[in-house]
């Protein structure tokens, strides 16, 4: 699904991103731990198409074609989706109006006929209900006044419409309640899917409890320098990352 | 013809001389009188200047304004669109149409209603010249010399009278120019219990409109007002209006601002009693080397009295848009609650925005706020709507759509009115977006 080689990015000059690869199969959810600094955030951007980002090296395939190539809305066309960190506040547009003008745009793009509006709303319904979020966060404007849980829970519910083939999940289990963090566990797990990747980046192993991934990476100074099992999550909880840097070094 | 030369107050003072013998009311000695002052005075007051405070940031008019004269016949309507969808027309109580400084059809045509009297200048001056001599002889006096320009050579007007009604009757009033000098006048009262909606939809297309307004609202009024300047709008379009509210009456204004000429807009409310509330919201989409100018005056002068100022707008190539706003709140005008707010998206580096919002405070414990914010499209907003598969025009559009969405949503004066989208689709495609 996706293959990142020997990725190299700079922002400003300064070089985050020193020549990290990665392999993930159709199917798998995939871990990227690391601490603070590490690149993490950098690495989901580059993915999703931010500016302000220089690849210096290397390459990334995305279904077998050059993902960075393409503009940011030809990714989420074919099927590059990233749970924001911090989601974007847009006062002044219905969240309902941003998800049908989002996933028709989606759909076209993907040479897919529009929602017509009653079965998008059904859809979009069923799909708010599974979120535990309320109708009325759909009338709302995206993102604006919603708590920090609320704005990962519609980060969820954009996933779910747009139907994304990988999708990055950058810190989504930050700032959120026990709760809250099964409902999220719960929605991803509901997408897992033979045809659809997963990429969740998280500073804590519990939310690996939730989403069992297949593949756990520890990304340090800009480069993956260990991957493992499930087990990997526990090891990092007991004794941090210190052991495995200086092992790394 | 003097296309080279600057238009000067003498131009206008010399088509005066020209006309006066035809002008309404010439044989009125007190109305002659009072033109020969404004006359006058104009001559030795010169035409706004960038020099006068008021109009500092505002192009001078000498360079703007070709050849000074009235435009006769040529009274086809324009018919340009100012995004205005009445649908059901039957809503309409009253229309009327002004073609290049006079209402357009006989005087007669004005409809008398048991709460609603509408007269021409010509009508007002046979049947009730007092009603017409206060405001005229304040004109006179005015240190304005757009206002004395507007009484020298005022060639119509009209005078709308309104009392208690059940329901809220919608005027409707459309201005077209098309080239020459338009003054047009409109003085409105609304006697206790009235309420009403007007709506003025102004395309003028060449030479120099300048509209005058006095409304005044008597206690427990309610006026709702639209301005809205057309998509060709391509001359220079000045308008002045003076308004004085009673106790509890509220007047909310909405303007938008379009086209590729010059357009001023001066509002002067006086808020002279407890209760009484003033809002006005607008929006200005620029492009190409426009230049709008809201400049307003809100004084507070009885304790209780609520103003709301929300100006937002879009300017893009080397348009420029000045926004003035200043708040009085006179001594013993306790509670008092102002608040002024005026916020701009340049999409272009030599586009530019003057704001300058002004607050005067004479009385303790009032409210009053101001603020201004002008800046690019938010790059991180654009990210997000472009990650979720929105084409990047369209993801601009959309942000442009939400970032002026504000000021029409929370617009009084908008409200039960089918205004569709004001025109902002087409205008963003001006805008090159």
């Amino acid at each position: 699904m996706l293959e990142i080689e020997n990725l190299q990015v700079a922002v400003e000059g300064k070089e985050i991103l020193k020549g990290l690869s990665l392999k993930l199969p159709a199917g798998e959810v995939h871990a990227i731990m690391g601490p603070n600094g590490s690149g993490k955030s950098t690495l989901s951007y580059v993915l999703a198409g931010r500016d302000g980002y220089e690849v210096t090296q290397g390459r990334v395939l995305f279904k077998g074609e050059d993902l960075l190539e393409m503009e940011p809305e030809k990714r989420a066309a074919a099927g590059v989706f990233l749970a924001f960190q911090y989601p974007v506040e847009i006062p002044g547009v219905a969240n309902t109006t941003f998800l049908k003008e989002a996933a028709n745009a989606v759909r076209m793009a993907r040479g897919e006929e529009p929602h017509d509006a009653l079965r998008f709303v059904k859809l979009l319904r069923a799909k708010t209900k599974e979120l535990g979020m309320s109708d009325e966060m759909l009338k709302r404007p995206v993102n604006s006044g919603f708590s920090g849980g609320e704005k990962k829970r519609n980060e969820m519910l954009q996933m779910a419409m747009l139907e994304p083939s990988l999708a990055i999940l950058d810190e989504t289990d930050s700032g959120l309640d026990i709760d809250a963090l099964k409902t999220v566990s719960d929605a991803v797990n509901a997408m897992r899917a033979e045809n659809r990747t997963f990429l969740v980046i998280t500073h804590y192993q519990r939310l690996l409890n939730h989403i069992v991934p297949d593949q756990i990476h520890v990304l340090a100074g800009g480069r993956i320098v260990r991957s493992g099992g499930q087990e990997l999550a526990a090891e990092l909880e007991a004794r941090g990352y210190a052991d495995i840097l200086s092992a790394a070094a | 013809m003097s296309i080279q030369t600057m238009t000067t107050a003498k131009s206008f003072v010399d088509l005066y001389a020209a006309e006066k013998a035809r002008l309404p009311g010439a044989d009125l000695p007190w109305l002659a009188a009072l033109r020969e002052q404004a006359a006058a005075r104009l001559l030795e007051l010169g035409l706004p200047t960038a020099r006068m405070e008021q109009w500092r940031y505002t192009p001078a008019l000498a360079n703007r304004i070709g050849t000074v004269s009235f435009t006769e016949g040529g009274l086809e309507a324009i018919g340009g669109h100012t995004g205005l969808e009445l649908g059901d027309s039957t809503r309409i109580s009253t229309r009327i149409a002004w073609q290049d400084g006079r209402i357009a059809g006989p005087a007669a045509a004005l409809p008398a209603l048991p709460f609603l009297k509408i007269r021409s200048l010509e009508t007002l001056l046979a049947e009730d010249p007092d009603l017409a001599h206060p405001a005229l002889a304040a004109d006179a006096e005015s240190e304005s010399a757009m206002a004395l320009l507007n009484l020298a050579l005022l060639r119509d007007a009209l005078f709308v009278e309104l009392g208690e009604t059940e329901a809220r009757p919608l005027l409707w009033s459309r201005q077209e120019a098309s080239g020459g000098l338009a003054n047009t006048r409109l003085q409105m009262t609304l006697q206790t219990g009235a309420a009403a909606t007007l709506v003025e939809e102004i395309d003028s297309r060449a030479g120099l409109s300048n509209r005058r307004t006095t409304i005044a609202l008597a206690d427990g009024t309610s006026l709702r007002h639209v301005i809205l300047l057309g998509e060709g709008q391509d001359a220079t379009d000045l308008g002045e209006m003076q308004l004085r509210l009673g106790r509890d009456a509220r007047y909310s204004v909405f303007l938008r601002y379009g086209g590729s000429g010059l357009a001023r807009q001066a509002i002067d409310i006086d808020l002279t009693a407890p209760g009484a509330e003033a809002q006005i919201n607008g929006l200005y989409l620029l492009g190409g080397r426009a230049h709008g100018d809201l400049t307003s005056h809100i004084r507070h002068q009885a304790p209780g009295t609520s103003s709301t100022t929300l100006f937002k707008g879009v300017l893009d190539d080397r348009a420029r848009q000045v926004f003035r706003g200043k708040i009085t709140v006179e001594a013993g005008a306790a509670r008092s609650d102002g608040r002024m707010s005026n916020k701009t998206l340049l999409l272009s580096d030599k586009a530019e925005i003057d704001s300058k919002p002004e607050l005067m405070i004479f009385h303790d414990e009032v409210q009053c706020a101001h603020g201004a914010t002008s800046g690019k499209l938010d790059e991180q907003a654009l990210f997000y709507l472009r990650s979720r598969g929105l084409p990047l025009e369209e993801a601009r559009k959309l942000l442009i759509r939400s970032f002026l969405s504000e000021a029409a949503e929370g617009a009084e004066a908008l409200r039960d009115l089918p205004v569709g989208d004001l025109l902002i689709d087409k205008q963003l495609q001006r805008l090159g977006q």
